[in-house]
């Protein structure tokens, strides 16, 4: 089931829709003079993420960041080629082709997955809040919500950016991602991974603030002969605005 | 897809349905809407004290411009209609419409083709971002996150993201016409107000049947209340302005109630499109 048969539910239950429209029956819920709040002072809530309610002495890395090390083939932090098995060879091989051909998952505009989309060129945004931190991508508008605190639902179906649940170690801002499909690549290169997938990003902001060290732990053992890590720099953009992007327009991937 | 989606569209259907019975009764006997009968305003008020316990038993912020969070419009409303006072009944409402010559004709145009069956397409039916205002009526939840200077609002419909940028009163010189415009927002009083402009027109004003060219300049104004039932939500007074195809500026409403119990989810609208157009139609498939 696809979102686009969602889509297409939603258009056949449009004649019903019509008969159901919300301003009648919402209208009596209206206050007198909605608009009409006094002006108000003190600190406006626009002005900052709200993190009141996020675990003493944790880091904020709220704000817009870029990887300085975009990186197209990943490597181990070691700066060796991943432990590929014999399968995860011939399905990178044929990645290698399928790139070739124009069948990148990204040349039809699908969902960049992880971490694939972390070690992408163009900037994005992290907001992070006391129940959930939030990465906002410029590249096709893709954002992912990690709440802290909850359970991977190994029941779940596996999706473009899975599923992802997040915690603090300390200071480090550990986000754990399964379910994930296995459409996408793990990189820009094509190294392949199955649904049997596991990441763990590990987040470690620098003193001043300007900087995020961090990891990304790769298990899958159908591809990869035991687990390996990456490492990949973040740089902080204040002042950046991120533009608006639509693949399906530009291609700009 | 997952099975949450399913469970919120089978919400979302259930909300139209129980909100379309006293129409659709009253509609039984006769062209003129009867009011509901005690009986439907009983299950109506209960009902909608049971969602406003519901969805506000995680609680939404409580600063009056605090808008973190989720929210969902309920049902599917797929157009908008001048706000009237008192209020109009839906058909009455969309005769208010402001449209020139030019869009009048359009707007039949679509209503015919989408009787017809194949529907013109949109920006969005190719996975392109909706537009605004149209994906301010999206069935689907939002959330609302806030960075300085700017609000972000996530749609979990295919993706879209509206930036908004607080601390800008125009868009700067050279801003590139887009799907979703150029948003800046201020503060008055407890209302956020946004201006958006510097759209293309390759979107449309809703999913029905309005249009609009590289006039267009949207004017929202959004308040957070909380109704009789102590369930909290936005209310969004959207002004649209567009002199080629609205004789005059005209105001719709949207209302978008806290979500506490939800999380939005993956959309993706480039899998699978089977509402791909083809030669500016779209026939599902």
């Amino acid at each position: 089931m696809t979102s686009m048969t969602l889509k297409t539910t939603l258009a056949a239950s449009a004649a019903l829709a019509l008969a159901a429209v919300v301003v009648p029956a919402l209208a009596a819920d209206k206050p007198a003079a909605a608009k009409a709040a006094p002006a108000r002072s003190g600190p406006a809530t626009a002005g900052g993420a709200v993190i009141s309610d996020q675990p003493k002495g944790v880091p904020n890395m709220t704000g817009k960041w870029i990887n300085a090390t975009p990186m197209v083939t990943l490597k181990t932090s070691s700066g060796a080629a991943p432990p590929l098995t014999a399968m995860g060879k011939t399905e990178y091989e044929q990645h290698k082709k399928d790139k070739v051909a124009g069948k990148d998952p990204i040349d039809a505009c699908l969902i960049q997955g992880e971490p694939r989309i972390l070690f992408t060129k163009y900037p994005f945004l992290i907001m992070q809040y006391g129940k959930h931190v939030d990465f906002l991508h410029q590249a096709n508008h893709t954002f992912r919500i990690t709440y802290f605190g909850e359970k991977l639902d190994p029941d779940a179906d596996p999706i473009w950016l899975g599923h992802s649940t997040a915690k603090w170690d300390g200071k480090t801002l550990v986000i754990d991602g399964g379910n994930y499909n296995a459409e996408t690549w793990l990189d820009y290169s094509g190294l392949p991974h199955g649904e049997k997938l596991k990441t763990e990003e590990r987040f470690n902001l620098s003193a001043d603030g300007a900087t995020i060290n961090g990891t990304v732990k790769i298990t899958d053992p159908d591809f990869y002969t035991q687990p390996w890590t990456a490492n990949f720099t973040l740089k902080k953009q204040p002042g950046y605005s991120l533009e608006q992007f639509s693949c399906m327009a530009d291609h700009k991937m | 897809m997952k099975t949450d989606t399913w469970a919120k569209l089978a919400m979302g259907a259930c909300a139209v349905a129980l909100m379309a019975a006293p129409l659709a009764l009253a509609q039984e006997g006769g062209p003129r809407r009867g009011p509901p009968t005690p009986e439907q305003q009983a299950a109506a008020e209960k009902r909608n004290a049971d969602q406003a316990k519901e969805w506000n038993a995680i609680p939404a912020p409580s600063d009056p411009r605090d808008f973190q969070g989720v929210w969902w419009t309920r049902g599917y409303d797929r157009t908008f209609r001048p706000v009237t006072n008192p209020p109009e009944r839906p058909d009455e409402a969309a005769k208010l419409l402001p449209l020139t010559d030019n869009e009048a004709k359009s707007r039949q145009h679509h209503l015919d083709m989408e009787k017809a069956g194949t529907p013109i397409v949109d920006a969005s039916t190719d996975c392109y971002p909706h537009g605004v205002p149209r994906v301010m009526a999206s069935p689907y939840p939002i959330q609302i996150d806030y960075l300085p200077n700017e609000i972000v609002i996530l749609h979990e419909v295919a993706h879209n993201l509206r930036i908004i940028h607080l601390d800008q009163k125009e868009a700067p010189a050279g801003t590139p016409l887009s799907y979703m415009g150029y948003s800046r927002g201020h503060w008055e009083g407890n209302t956020l107000v946004i201006d958006t402009d510097h759209f293309n027109d390759k979107t449309q004003i809703d999913e029905e049947s309005l249009s609009h060219g590289l006039k267009l300049k949207v004017h929202e104004e959004i308040t957070k209340f909380t109704n009789k039932y102590g369930g909290v939500e936005l209310r969004n007074m959207i002004t649209i302005s567009d002199p080629d195809h609205y004789t005059h500026p005209w105001t719709a409403e949207r209302l978008y109630p806290w979500r506490g119990d939800i999380h939005i989810t993956e959309y993706t609208c480039e899998e699978n499109n089977r509402n791909k157009s083809v030669n500016g139609v779209t026939v599902a498939k």
